[in-house]
């Protein structure tokens, strides 16, 4: 489905490289999570059936008035915080002009001359290092509704459920010189506002869409050449693809001695390539200006001082946090990749002081959150608890630790009763009985495989593994593996 | 400020209007008179006023994030020149 079109060119592309410098800005709509819409009160649930959550206002009915979410204003400046910009004390809103079915009021209402967040700076990891980009602003928008153009007919449909829902544009400097820093920027991103909650960052329903802006420039040139914005971008990896195509584009143009057209281009995620979408000189014509509707919006020092201590730990600062605590790195990026399971982790560790953080995070990783993925299991006090128990009863020595994951923590959460019992029940737990049974559980398989016995003897050590898997079956894995091996090596001496 | 017939021409292209020959001359007139008009700001000095951004001294007051009253789908499509339950219908268009 997506081609491989740089593979085949990318000794060509790599030359080109040192003859051309990328220049990339983004625009990035965040989808918030609030359970209203900017301006009205309609649900903003995902997959309810189309045109259920409307109402006068979203429709744009004559007469109606707007007001703004609360939450909105909250989740911008939140994100603002979190990134260093300067929260405006007053903003205003402004109408963005265009004609299209799934506007009704015929105009966006957006913020263009007064964004409520200026400046800042966003870090995320780059070839494992930090690196960072400028934000020009960010600024409080809707979305539109959506058109389907489905089948022969010839109407499209409108659906406008989408019609109003929050959204947050941030706006970067150029800052962006190459495809994979924007792939690694727009993953930082979505965990970035999953930390701060303000939205699920799930790009498949599209709640992280962008605009690249993109153009190439020859190496130590100070100006820059025309730009391409290519729009509607909804994935991390077609944003990628989208650059790598348009700066290969753009680079013939320029080796060829020609002049790129500054024009709105569109990524095709079948052919891998970027189309014309339209020219500057077809440009909109957006006609901003003030929405006299929406009253000037007042931010108190107050409101941002609160609003500033409901930043959370972000995940560079959990990272490194994870690092001193001896954990390792490939794990501390796991934890901090998912939040809730980073979150149960860290409520965890506060409660634990018998294991190392590295041996809960190793845990973590291998027992827990395979099994989250796949069925829902306790979280909190109930979660912790059950842990605590599994650990101890490892450390007690009373399961065999590789019997115990593969049967008694996928059935941990299924039961009431102590996992001492549990173990019991599906009989791994040690009874103190096996250091004699051990001992003549080999020598009988050494006698019922005389064969292998006698090439083990002789120096075949690879066949230590048949007579331990042999133990292990008779055992039902309750065995302790040293002392398997150990009984072995003494029942074949003692021959 | 000249209103020409390209101006007139672009205007009504944006306002997505189609005009006969002799409208376009009455609203070049009628528009040259506005601008004209509104020209006379352009004597003030204006030097350290900050732009009056929204004639109305009262703050936006916030709604909080709660649900309000929807329109049902019949509700919404009722006013609608051409519907297909539940979608609104309209010409077909493919490109923005």
């Amino acid at each position: 489905m997506f081609p491989r079109i740089f593979s085949s060119s990318l000794l060509k592309f790599a030359s080109m490289h040192q003859e051309f410098e990328a220049v990339i800005g983004l625009e990035v709509h965040i989808q918030t999570n609030s359970k209203t819409k900017a301006f009205c009160g309609d649900s903003t649930a995902f997959g309810a059936s189309p045109n259920a959550q409307v109402s006068a206002v979203s429709l744009a009915h004559p007469g109606t008035l707007p007001r703004i979410n609360k939450r909105h204003v909250e989740q911008a400046t939140l994100l603002g915080l979190s990134l260093g910009c300067t929260i405006q004390p007053i903003t205003y809103f402004d109408r963005k002009h265009y004609f299209y079915a799934d506007l009704p009021k015929g105009f966006q209402t957006t913020q263009d001359g007064s964004p409520i967040c200026i400046g800042g700076t966003f870090e995320f990891m780059h070839n494992e290092k930090v690196h960072s980009i400028r934000i020009h602003h960010i600024h409080m928008e809707e979305d539109a509704g959506k058109s389907l153009h489905e089948g022969e007919q010839p109407f499209s449909q409108i659906d406008l459920n989408r019609a109003g829902v929050p959204l947050l544009e941030m706006v970067t400097e150029p800052d962006f010189r190459s495809a994979e820093e924007v792939h690694d920027f727009i993953h930082a991103l979505r965990l970035h506002v999953q930390y701060l909650a303000i939205s699920d960052g799930n790009m498949e329903e599209g709640s992280l869409r962008c605009d690249c802006n993109i153009s190439v420039r020859p190496h130590g040139q100070e100006t820059l050449n025309n730009r391409c914005e290519i729009k509607n971008v909804n994935s991390a990896r077609f944003a990628r693809q989208a650059i790598n195509y348009e700066i290969q584009r753009q680079s013939k143009i320029m080796r060829e001695g020609g002049m790129v057209d500054q024009e709105t281009r569109e990524f095709s995620a079948s052919t891998g390539k970027t189309t014309l979408l339209r020219s500057k000189e077809d440009a909109h014509d957006y006609r901003y200006f003030p929405e006299p509707d929406l009253p000037p919006l007042h931010m108190s020092p107050g409101d941002i001082k609160q609003l500033e201590t409901l930043v959370p730990e972000l995940p560079l600062a959990k990272m490194s946090r994870f690092l001193e605590l001896g954990i390792e790195e490939k794990d501390a990026r796991l934890l901090v990749g998912n939040k809730s399971a980073s979150d149960e982790f860290d409520a965890y560790l506060t409660s634990d002081r018998e294991h190392t953080p590295r041996a809960i995070a190793k845990f973590w990783i291998n027992q827990l959150m395979p099994q989250q993925k796949e069925r829902s299991i306790p979280e909190g006090r109930a979660l912790q608890k059950r842990v605590r128990e599994y650990l101890n009863l490892l450390d007690g020595g009373k399961v065999n630790r590789s019997a115990a994951n593969q049967k008694l923590w996928p059935v941990a959460f299924d039961s009431n009763l102590s996992l001492e019992s549990v173990a019991k029940e599906i009989g791994i737990l040690r009874d103190g009985s096996e250091a004699l049974d051990l001992d003549s559980l080999v020598k009988d398989l050494i006698v019922q495989n005389p064969v292998e016995a006698e090439k083990l003897r002789r120096g075949k050590k690879g066949l230590i593994s048949f007579f331990m898997g042999q133990v292990m079956r008779a055992t039902g894995g309750k065995a302790e593996p040293q002392k398997v091996s150990e009984a072995i090596k003494k029942a074949i001496d003692q021959k | 400020m000249k209103v020409d017939e390209a101006l007139i021409l672009n205007l009504e292209k944006l306002a997505r209007l189609s005009l006969e020959a002799d409208e376009r001359v009455r609203l070049s007139a009628d528009l040259e008179e506005i601008l004209q008009m509104v020209a006379k700001l352009e004597e003030l000095n204006l030097e350290g006023v900050e732009p009056l951004r929204h004639m109305s001294p009262v703050k936006h007051q916030v709604r909080q994030d709660k649900e309000e009253a929807h329109l049902t789908i019949e509700e919404a499509l009722q006013n609608a020149p051409k519907y297909d339950k539940p979608f609104f219908t309209v010409p077909k268009v493919i490109k923005r």
